[in-house]
């Protein structure tokens, strides 16, 4: 019975999400206002996550924990990026401008590596798994849509050949198209089973 | 009532599909017979990986992503919580507490409320205690970031990973490969499939994201999701060339 109730109440909300979805907008006034409740639980629930990260690395700090000056160094940062944000405003383009230029070189940098190590794995993939159909159309198709979508060759002087590349720069988008398919395919079943209580993500 | 759209009409009748098939199935799961249902290669494969980690005396590590109330795909980054359920009840056999790093704080505080339950109940409660869910950060990199360093600690002797990753995965799961760790993988995004495909032996494509890789709670539950998924996707197939064919017809604008 203890696992009754807060199921129930979660199944009622979703279902009542979604008529008010398809019942708009005569319910957008209740739709919002569940909808903002959410934000505020999901905002609170944040909020408290970043406390508990932030007495994990205060903790590592006092302990002395091995790496402990990495958490100093986010510690300050993440206290100096709260006491910015409070004093000066988010949407302050100083503050703004100050964080991005922290953020945005750490992200590119990793991004960077992301790109090394992507051509690494590529290549592994043959090692690792031999030369199996599955690989070779990989390989092969990784050269070809590489070669299309990069610009490279040009229909100008082969007019005739403009459709056959047209089509070759959609295929990606298909093949992409069909994987968000069956995502959302996944991701219907997984929520009827929640808004209907079958499954509880949550719960043991 | 708004005017509903051809769309609209479409999507409700595929909510509703989906919704009988998984009353219908949920209703007869135990009656179903689940062993003749095709599972993705990765269920098998934490299994293994969670015995393995038992005989070696060695702890698993648990990303589940970072996004879970903030954007489209949010289910996705919850699918992560059964298995973590899972993992954490069999620490007991492994003797090392899950390692759990996550990128949102609402699925921390999931997750923590999830190893609550067992430990209220444990014998040894240092093996469940929600002092190991972490939150790393809260976006895609950043989390990254933050799961790198635990990934490269030493005594880990696998990554899990379950929940919404994009293409930048691919650097823990480089990491881990390298750290010859053992690698379970699935996620929601289409980048982080990619990732997956590429460093590791059983990748995971589309709508088996959703199937729960380790679950003993859900009994015939698993079964009814897959037969749900099963004939969801024979009829999404269909609907697709039928499609096809009324466009290429000039029928469809």
């Amino acid at each position: 019975m203890k696992k009754f109730w807060p199921a129930l109440v979660a199944a009622l909300t979703g279902i009542f999400v979604i008529a008010a979805l398809i019942l708009r907008p005569k319910l957008d006034a209740y739709l919002g206002l569940i909808l903002q409740w959410a934000v505020i639980t999901a905002s609170m629930a944040l909020l408290v996550a970043i406390a508990k990260l932030a007495i994990n690395q205060l903790s590592a700090i006092l302990t002395g924990r091995k790496g402990f000056i990495f958490s100093i160094v986010g510690l300050a940062t993440f206290i100096i990026s709260l006491v910015g944000g409070l004093r000066l405003g988010v949407d302050n383009a100083g503050y703004q401008q100050w964080i991005s230029a922290i953020q945005t070189p750490l992200e590119v940098s990793l991004l960077g590596l992301t790109a090394i190590v992507l051509t690494s794995a590529s290549v592994q993939v043959f090692r690792k798994r031999g030369w199996t159909p599955l690989t070779v159309s990989f390989g092969l198709s990784a050269i070809v849509f590489l070669i299309v979508q990069s610009g490279f060759i040009s229909t100008s002087k082969f007019p005739q050949l403009a459709p056959i590349f047209t089509f070759l720069q959609q295929v990606p988008t298909a093949g992409a198209r069909g994987l968000l398919i069956g995502v959302a395919a996944g991701a219907l079943v997984m929520a009827v089973r929640v808004i209907f209580g079958m499954e509880r993500p949550a719960s043991d | 009532m708004a005017d509903l759209t051809l769309s609209d009409l479409v999507a409700i009748g595929i909510v509703a599909i989906a919704a009988i098939l998984s009353i219908v199935y949920w209703l007869f799961r135990h009656k179903l017979s689940t062993h003749k249902l095709r599972r993705p290669e990765v269920t098998q494969a934490v299994e293994q990986m969670n015995s393995a980690a038992a005989e070696k005396g060695q702890r698993l590590i648990l990303a589940l992503g970072d996004r879970y109330n903030d954007a489209p795909g949010d289910l996705g980054g919850a699918a992560g919580l059964p298995l973590l359920a899972g993992c954490t009840s069999r620490s007991a056999f492994t003797d090392q507490p899950l390692k759990v790093v996550s990128g949102d704080g609402s699925l921390m505080l999931l997750s923590q409320m999830a190893a609550q339950r067992i430990y209220n109940h444990a014998q040894a409660p240092a093996l469940f205690s929600p002092d190991e869910i972490h939150l790393a950060a809260t976006a895609g990199w950043p989390f990254m970031a933050g799961l790198l360093p635990e990934v490269g600690r030493r005594g880990n002797f696998g990554l899990l990973m379950d929940g919404h990753f994009e293409g930048e995965s691919l650097l823990a799961l480089d990491l881990a490969d390298r750290k010859q760790m053992t690698i379970a993988a699935s996620s929601d995004a289409i980048t982080g499939q990619g990732a997956i495909f590429l460093e590791t032996d059983s990748p995971i494509v589309g709508e088996d994201h959703f199937v729960p890789f380790f679950d003993p709670a859900a009994k015939g539950g698993e079964g009814a999701i897959l037969s749900a998924l099963d004939v969801l996707r024979v009829a999404v197939c269909l609907a697709l060339v039928v499609g096809a064919v009324l466009k290429l017809a000039g029928l469809l604008p």
